[in-house]
């Protein structure tokens, strides 16, 4: 464990470390830019303390922290805690979440999540078919029947008309 | 008397029983399965609340928070893997003494400390939440601003050891919080043109996202087919005798106490509770030479600590309406989406539902005792399901949560990229905690900024005036400058 947070963290954190501290000084460069944007009358007259007053403040603070933050990440002695690296699996995970996300208006919740109660443990390694169906099966009906039938949480249907 | 009558009769309904009895056991599950925790918990029972009368949902939610807290405990003594943060330090005690064959009798001492830790706090929070109430009543505007902005940099100056970090993450609350319809002057902020953004960005979508979501996909990176074996997963629960008890009164009465001080300031928690419970305890016990080869003091310590923090965390939130940590500000959503309106003018004008949440709290402590006295083994057997097939089932729900708050499938997508710029962001040790306590406080701080200036005349000197505010102003001057003298003194 000693050996491990001795030893440098590897490159590629480092580099998606600098690149993310980049990316949040980035927009929010862009976001103090469009505080001197077009504002109602009303917001002028309002003795200069408009709708970008507050963001104005918070997002000058942000930018010296974030000074701060790129002194920081791009210093030798990178003070990196996570030595956690992404894997092909977890964006897998990720695209199937984008997937599911999308399918939802589409297909409805109810087939939408049987479908992907099926497709994560089946792409996370599992291979007992039938315990995952049954499992998808079940818990996304009793999931959807409790929202949509006992809490009234109206839940999006699919395009079949055919009562889910 | 007549309120707490009217607060017992609004709790004794079979609905918020079956709520405070359902809540404690998902708490316990959820507090069982490593790396979930209280937020996580929370999220997954939130979309049930959205139907709910009040005090069921407020009961469920209580239940699921202090289930939640106690179950962590039970994987850190059987399999030294805690199943919380806050149960980290009873695995140093409870791991031994588990190893030594009395695995049930160190769930005795636990679920026993746990339950009392987290009724003493209820009595902090009974003390201390009308006269906390009662102090707010004095704040203007510019108390307010300066307590935000003091919650905001202890939430951030505290992350983690990521001061840097935390205070980005802060500003990306804050900022968050800011896009849609200005308050004040009704002008539309940073909507590029989207009709979805000008309502701005829902807490629950991103608390999902941010929490939830990105906890499922980087579990993904610690995936390993390794179950305990079964043998490991039998326990019991037997109670310690009362003789034992009567030696350890003192360490229960003083980690209860450590819990729910450390409970009611801003950006601490249970797990930062619990460790200073435990080294308080190891300094001060008359067994010192025990401690890690399973002492029971240890273990009380720890238990009491991290519970008594349950209720007095909820002190702040609900006399002021400015949460401590993460899970109060789920609890603090949530109380908003039921039409609560956290300050003092809910002691003034609700005191039958405050009296209704002191009495939930009791409650659910009480059953939290039947629940690990009863059913340690059971909960156990949950480890078993396996984590590809939990994975999925969790994602389910947690869309459901963002999706049920205001029936928009747009929100599933403010969590799906929460979610990823969560994973993004905890891979590189930004703290997430601060990116919700700005969304919550950002609202406030603006507001109460901006009356300030109006009662000021817009001279914000006139804000060190106050002396609530000064003393508020100095202190957040000095959590910001504590790290740069800390590390000097440590040059020296």
């Amino acid at each position: 464990m000693a050996e491990e947070s001795a030893a440098p963290p590897p490159r590629a954190t480092v580099i998606t470390d600098r690149a993310v501290a980049l990316v949040i000084v980035a927009v929010t460069a862009v976001f103090f830019v469009l505080t001197f944007g077009e504002v109602s009358a009303f917001a002028r007259a309002s003795a200069g303390r408009g709708p970008y007053f507050f963001p104005r403040v918070v997002l000058v603070l942000l930018l010296i922290v974030e000074t701060v933050l790129l002194f920081s990440v791009f210093s030798p002695r990178h003070p990196m805690v996570s030595r956690r690296l992404p894997s092909l699996r977890m964006g897998l995970l990720i695209a199937a979440t984008a997937a599911y996300c999308a399918l939802i208006p589409l297909a409805g919740f109810l087939i939408a999540s049987v479908i992907f109660g099926i497709f994560v443990p089946v792409l996370l390694g599992r291979r007992d078919y039938g315990v995952i169906v049954a499992v998808a099966l079940v818990y996304s009906t009793a999931v959807w029947w409790l929202f949509e039938r006992v809490f009234l949480i109206i839940l999006p249907a699919s395009p079949f008309d055919i009562g889910f | 008397m007549d309120l707490i009558l009217l607060a017992a009769g609004q709790i004794a309904t079979p609905l918020t029983l079956f709520c405070i009895v359902i809540g404690t056991v998902v708490g316990v599950v959820v507090g069982v399965l490593p790396g979930l925790g209280s937020v996580i918990g929370l999220t997954m029972v939130l979309p049930f609340t959205f139907s709910m009368p009040q005090i069921p949902s407020i009961a469920l939610m209580l239940g699921v928070y202090c289930g939640s807290v106690y179950g962590g405990s039970i994987t850190a003594i059987i399999l030294n893997t805690p199943g919380t943060p806050q149960a980290a330090a009873t695995a140093l005690e409870g791991y031994p003494m588990a190893r030594r064959g009395d695995a049930d009798l160190a769930l005795g001492w636990v679920t026993t400390a746990s339950t009392l830790g987290g009724l003493f706090s209820v009595l902090v929070f009974i003390l201390a939440g009308p006269w906390l109430a009662r102090l707010s009543l004095q704040f203007t505007p510019i108390e307010y601003f300066a307590l935000g902005v003091f919650a905001m940099t202890c939430i951030a100056g505290v992350s983690s050891g990521q001061m840097t970090k935390g205070l980005v993450s802060g500003g990306i609350g804050l900022m968050l919080a800011s896009i849609g319809v200005d308050p004040v002057t009704g002008d539309m902020r940073y909507t590029f043109g989207s009709f979805q953004l000008s309502a701005g960005i829902a807490l629950i979508p991103v608390i999902v996202g941010v929490f939830a979501y990105s906890e499922m996909f980087l579990r993904v990176l610690d995936l390993s087919g390794d179950k305990p074996a079964p043998e490991e997963m039998r326990v019991g629960f037997r109670m310690p005798p009362f003789k034992h008890w009567r030696m350890r009164l003192g360490m229960l009465l003083r980690g209860s106490m450590i819990g729910s001080f450390v409970g009611a300031l801003p950006g601490t928690g249970a797990a930062t509770a619990a460790f200073i419970a435990y080294s308080e305890a190891r300094r001060t016990s008359k067994r010192q030479a025990n401690f890690g080869k399973g002492e029971p003091d240890g273990l009380v310590a720890c238990e009491a600590s991290n519970n008594a923090v349950t209720g007095s965390a909820l002190v702040p939130t609900l006399a002021l309406g400015i949460p401590g940590d993460p899970v109060t500000a789920v609890m603090l959503g949530a109380l908003v989406i039921q039409g609560v309106v956290p300050g003092p003018q809910l002691f003034a004008n609700n005191l039958d539902l405050v009296y209704a949440i002191f009495l939930c709290l009791i409650l659910v402590n009480l059953v939290m005792f039947a629940t690990g006295a009863l059913g340690a083994q059971l909960f156990t057997r949950i480890l078993r399901i396996p984590e590809p097939i939990l994975i999925g089932l969790i994602l389910i729900i947690s869309t459901v949560g963002a999706y049920g708050v205001n029936g928009s499938t747009f929100d599933i997508w403010v969590a799906f990229a929460a979610g990823v710029a969560g994973a993004v962001l905890r891979c590189l040790s930004y703290p997430l905690a601060p990116i919700v306590i700005g969304m919550v406080l950002g609202p406030t701080i603006e507001m109460s900024l901006r009356q300030g200036l109006i009662l000021t005349d817009g001279n914000i000197l006139e804000f060190l005036a106050r002396p609530i505010a000064t003393v508020l102003f100095l202190l957040t001057v000095a959590i910001l400058t504590w790290p740069l003298i800390r590390d000097r003194l440590v040059r020296r």
